[in-house]
């Protein structure tokens, strides 16, 4: 009984949990850095600004890359983070 | 005193038709992290789940570089899915877990007995993501999980790199893969 009763509470406080955007990657090509607003270019046709944090991790392969890799031209596949709001990972293209 | 106790139902009354009526409009997702109340009574509930004789436990497997390394294959095959080669739980599973997968390398795991541990494992967690893995495999086995766990904080990068070969993936995965190697070599650019 006493399971059930704190199990109730809990869903209960879980509605206060809503929806953000979604946990989703973004395929495309780098048009410009500025700051931590990375503006990219979807294979979609569209553009996307991308917000880069500290928490940010760059790869090339298996290997770390850096910001300093996200050049014009250069293509990325970036993982968002769970709230679609930055980039969790950024893997940068080798060509 | 009456005219308090009416108070008091009638504003624990208000605040659960707030609730159920908040439900019944927006929904109830699990994209959000669970809240610090929540933390607390699922964490004081878990503590309370163990049976009191198995919390005080210790692990009766010696550690030994071949019990770790045993371990370690157990764990990059059955739990990096969602808690990741490192245990730091971020995963694409973990991340989207409700709770989401813990980082095990911190206290708030680390500070949990032997016991708890390995029931956790053996029984594991209702209303959470994580499975009762007790009956698939031996219970030496999951000890030498425990002992996996425990070396986790001390895990080095090129560790957790070397588990990759040894982590199953399912063939959307795979899919998913090959299309960002292909896309970032180059090739098609097109959905």
């Amino acid at each position: 009984m006493k399971k059930t009763i704190a199990s109730l509470f809990v869903f209960l406080l879980a509605t206060a949990a809503f929806a953000h955007a979604g946990h989703h990657h973004v395929y495309g090509t780098v048009k410009q850095l500025t700051g931590d607003a990375l503006l990219v270019h979807t294979r979609e046709g569209t553009d996307a600004t991308i917000s880069l944090t500290k928490a940010t991790v760059y790869k090339r392969g298996d290997a770390d890359a850096k910001r300093g890799d996200l050049v014009p031209g250069v293509r990325v596949v970036i993982d968002m983070t769970t709230d679609g709001k930055s980039a969790e990972i950024v893997k940068v293209g080798t060509k | 005193m009456r005219r308090a106790v009416a108070v008091l139902v009638f504003v624990v009354v208000v605040v659960i038709a707030a609730t159920v009526a908040n439900v019944l409009v927006r929904g109830v997702s699990a994209r959000e992290g669970p809240t610090r109340a929540e933390i607390v009574v699922a964490r004081t509930l878990r503590h309370f789940a163990v049976p009191m004789k198995l919390r005080a436990a210790k692990n009766p497997v010696p550690m030994s570089v071949a019990v770790l390394q045993e371990g370690r294959e157990h764990f990059a095959d059955h739990c990096a899915q969602c808690h990741g080669n490192d245990g730091r739980g971020q995963t694409e599973m973990g991340r989207s877990l409700y709770p989401r997968a813990p980082d095990m390398t911190l206290a708030e795991t680390q500070r949990l007995s032997d016991g708890e541990l390995f029931a956790i494992i053996r029984d594991g967690v209702r209303l959470t993501g994580m499975p009762a893995w007790g009956g698939e495999h031996s219970e030496q086995d999951d000890w030498k999980l425990v002992l996996f766990i425990r070396h986790l904080p001390q895990m080095t990068k090129e560790e957790a790199e070397s588990m990759k070969a040894l982590n199953p993936m399912s063939p959307m995965e795979m899919r998913e893969e090959k299309e960002e190697r292909q896309f970032l070599s180059g090739g098609d650019s097109h959905k």
